[in-house]
């Protein structure tokens, strides 16, 4: 009788699973999609919505077990998907994941976070609209090679030490967020972390910068144009401004051998996706590529030198902490694992679990609807990281770097224009958008509430949006 | 005018903001002290709740919001510091020696504690204590209309001390209360006071105003009654009476639960917080 229970039990959790088993395909035992149930994405839901809510419904208990709550939920995945298709499915998925993805998707997070934070910019402008408008420019140039955060972080102090005479600010930092932490992103892997990802997924280092400079340009034109006309009419309206408490002074920068660094950091990774020596090993059915192993070691030694090298002033005076990226680290280990059985079912398309979000994003002869690409995968980086959003929709599209960036190019661009562009339409949409009102905020200037943000985001940037959606992604 | 009822406010504590009432608030807090020999607190309140509220977060962010936080935290130190700093220097001007306290925590409840060692609290009709000027009732004014154990007044910009004082009066329990309180609490010492009350039929009225001035008689001060007959809000016909006769405070019940019609018209003390030019003492 107890046995008859057991098979039962055990029937019915095949049954809700999707009885996916694992399969061997080639040498590598991994997890079929197509046999996967949706009930395996529930850790992967849980772990977003853990980040969404959890700061706001139990501030004090996140703040101190927000990685043991990630833990969690990656061993919700990890435990069952072990028990029911093998432990070495699983170890491979794992295994996978970290080496391929999570490990270099973090290190180059470190290298860039420790060198622009080592990057810091003295001095005193003062915050006209020309000013300003050269000051988001340069910014969003930079923010495409040295990261989003990088070049917020590099660049808010100066623009707040530049404003800090002026009446009406605010908008300069509305459109600094849009700008420099978000939009500026789109034209290297480097700019933006769901790029990397591309990138590490087979995205060639120089496609974003080939196919999405056009898109990227017309949003930067018109906000920037739209930036000058309004701080103009501030500027006017504000009349005779009172004493600049911080005049003008020349602009120096301090750490400069992290310019050098930042460079090296590029050139890493750049290495990474053109040199191919053809030397691989192979552990545990992962082929871990010379290359990439060269660039990772590459970055661990630029961030060491860089804390080496970085005068300690240099990162006080940019409130250095290690705090965010250990964050980052806990969180998106948790993440990366448990979108692992998330992908594996968007690969399977319309014989996966989740058919009806495929019949959704294409036509019925299969081709792609690129606006829904676009406003689907902007519209969940808008309220979730971006990163694991880009991964869902790239692997929506089939998860093929060479068909994406070939026969699908228009595809693969309005999901990467979603998930970088889309992040600025929230304060949580991109982490330097926090980082940026957080800043501000510490200089003892007032932001924008959550919902007053979305207030300039709906009114700005997502008619532009439309807009671009009619130009782009018909 | 008031003759010499038994003046029992012994301690008075103002809640201090740098709002443009505020400066109403200690004005007329140091005048009440002056006129009767009063000590007199000056607090300053601390909103950490609200200066640190959890907020909807990117990943990675969470050291920049504490340090946001503690920026904050550190702002108000400073900001209240300064405002005890220039109480003291105005209490001084004055040849009064206030008492200072700061308080950490919600300003209603923060308050709500300090009021039970006084006797009276003052405290501004736009202060929220956040460091802006809120729209006139301030939220934390109108929770401590209903929570404060001491009565209020709740000042507006232009205060002084009370020569034209109106008891709104409509025989209720809160405004009989209201009535005691001011009446043991010497508030009618120096002023004239007047007693309005409103009901549909002239007769209730007069009724109303007869017991009020009962009262006040039996502590030895005279008063001019005005019963109204009108079917309009009460709220404003005591406004436009106390316009009319510039009163400088309005004496009143706190009312606020009379089911789904106040819902809909808003409370007859939130009407005259929002609307009224004169400082209201109100007891629960």
């Amino acid at each position: 009788m107890k046995r008859g229970v057991l098979f039962a039990a055990l029937a019915a959790l095949l049954w809700a699973t999707g009885a996916g088993v694992a399969m061997a395909a080639g040498d590598a035992p991994h997890a079929d999609g197509a046999r996967l149930g949706v009930i395996w994405v529930l850790p992967f839901v849980g772990v977003l919505l853990s980040i969404a809510i959890m700061p706001l419904a139990a501030p004090a208990f996140w703040h101190h077990h927000f990685g043991k709550v990630s833990a969690a939920w990656s061993l919700l995945f990890v435990v069952p998907f072990a028990a029911l298709f093998g432990l070495p499915t699983a170890v491979y998925e794992v295994m996978h994941t970290l080496v391929l993805e999570y490990v270099p998707f973090i290190i180059l997070l470190l290298a860039l976070f420790t060198v622009t934070g080592g990057i810091r910019v003295t001095g005193n402008l003062h915050g006209s609209p020309t000013m300003n408008t050269v000051l988001l420019t340069i910014g969003t140039v930079l923010a495409g090679w040295m990261g989003t955060t990088g070049a917020a972080m590099l660049l808010i102090r100066p623009l707040i030490r530049a404003n800090d005479d002026r009446k009406h600010k605010v908008h300069v930092f509305v459109f600094f967020i849009f700008l420099v932490a978000n939009i500026g992103g789109a034209l290297t892997p480097l700019g933006d972390p769901p790029l990397f990802l591309g990138f590490l997924k087979g995205v060639e280092f120089f496609w974003p910068t080939s196919h999405l400079f056009t898109e990227m340009l017309v949003c930067a034109i018109v906000l920037l144009g739209v930036f000058y006309a309004l701080d103009s009419y501030w500027y006017a309206k504000e009349g005779h401004l009172p004493r600049d408490p911080t005049p003008d002074s020349p602009i120096d920068i301090q750490g400069g051998i992290n310019v050098v660094l930042l460079l090296a950091v590029i050139g890493a990774v750049l290495m990474s996706g053109t040199w191919k020596p053809g030397v691989v090993w192979t552990v545990n059915h992962i082929q871990i590529e010379l290359q990439n192993l060269a660039r990772d070691i590459l970055l661990l030694a630029i961030t060491f030198l860089s804390m080496r090298l970085t005068p300690k002033d240099v990162r006080d005076g940019n409130g250095f902490t290690w705090g965010p990226i250990v964050e980052v680290a806990k969180l998106f280990a948790g993440i990366f694992l448990t979108i692992i059985p998330a992908i594996a079912i968007l690969k399977a398309g319309k014989s996966g679990a989740m058919e009806p979000l495929v019949s959704l994003v294409n036509h019925p002869d299969g081709t792609p609807i690129d606006a829904w690409y676009f406003w689907l995968s902007g519209a969940l980086s808008s309220f979730l990281d971006n990163a694991p959003t880009y991964l869902v929709f790239f692997n929506l599209a089939g998860g093929d770097a060479a068909t994406l960036m070939g026969s699908m190019a228009a595809t693969l661009a309005a999901i990467s224009c979603g998930a970088v562009f889309m992040g600025a339409n929230t304060y949580i949409g991109n982490a330097p958008n926090f980082m940026v009102k957080s800043v501000v905020e510490a200089a003892g200037i007032r932001m924008p509430s959550f919902f007053g943000y979305m207030a300039w985001s709906c009114g700005i940037l997502v008619p532009l949006f439309v807009v671009m959606t009619f130009i782009f992604f018909r | 005018m008031a003759g010499e009822a038994q003046d029992q406010l012994r301690s008075l504590l103002v809640a201090l903001d740098d709002t443009p009432a505020s400066t109403g608030a200690q004005q007329l807090a140091l005048q009440l002290a002056q006129a009767h020999k009063a000590a007199l607190t000056g607090a300053t309140i601390l909103d950490i709740d609200y200066l640190t509220a959890p907020q909807p977060a990117a990943i990675g962010t969470a050291a920049f919001k504490l340090q946001a936080d503690l920026a904050r935290v550190q702002r108000g130190r400073e900001r209240n510091e300064r405002l005890i700093d220039r109480f003291q220097v105005l209490c001084r001007s004055e040849n009064v020696s206030p008492h200072m306290i700061a308080l950490e925590g919600r300003p209603a409840e923060q308050l709500g504690a300090a009021a039970v060692e006084h006797d009276l609290v003052v405290v501004a009709r736009d202060s929220d204590f956040h460091g802006d000027v809120a729209d006139a009732p301030a939220p934390v004014v109108e929770r401590m209309v209903k929570t404060c154990p001491r009565p209020l007044i709740i000042v507006p910009q232009a205060a002084r001390l009370p020569k034209q004082i109106l008891i709104a009066f409509d025989a209720s329990a809160p405004a009989a209360r209201a009535l005691q309180l001011f009446v043991l609490l010497g508030m009618a010492r120096g002023a004239e006071v007047h007693v309005i009350a409103v009901a549909p039929h002239q007769d209730e009225a007069e009724r109303r105003t007869r017991h009020a001035a009962a009262y006040l008689r039996l502590h030895g001060i005279v008063c001019r009654p005005a019963p109204i007959a009108s079917a309009s809000d009460p709220a404003d016909v005591v406004d436009t009476h106390a316009r009319s006769i510039g009163a400088d405070l309005v004496v009143m019940g706190a009312f606020g639960h009379r089911g789904w019609r106040e819902t809909l018209l808003g409370s007859f003390t939130t009407h005259l917080l929002s609307d009224c030019p004169t400082a209201l003492f109100v007891h629960h």
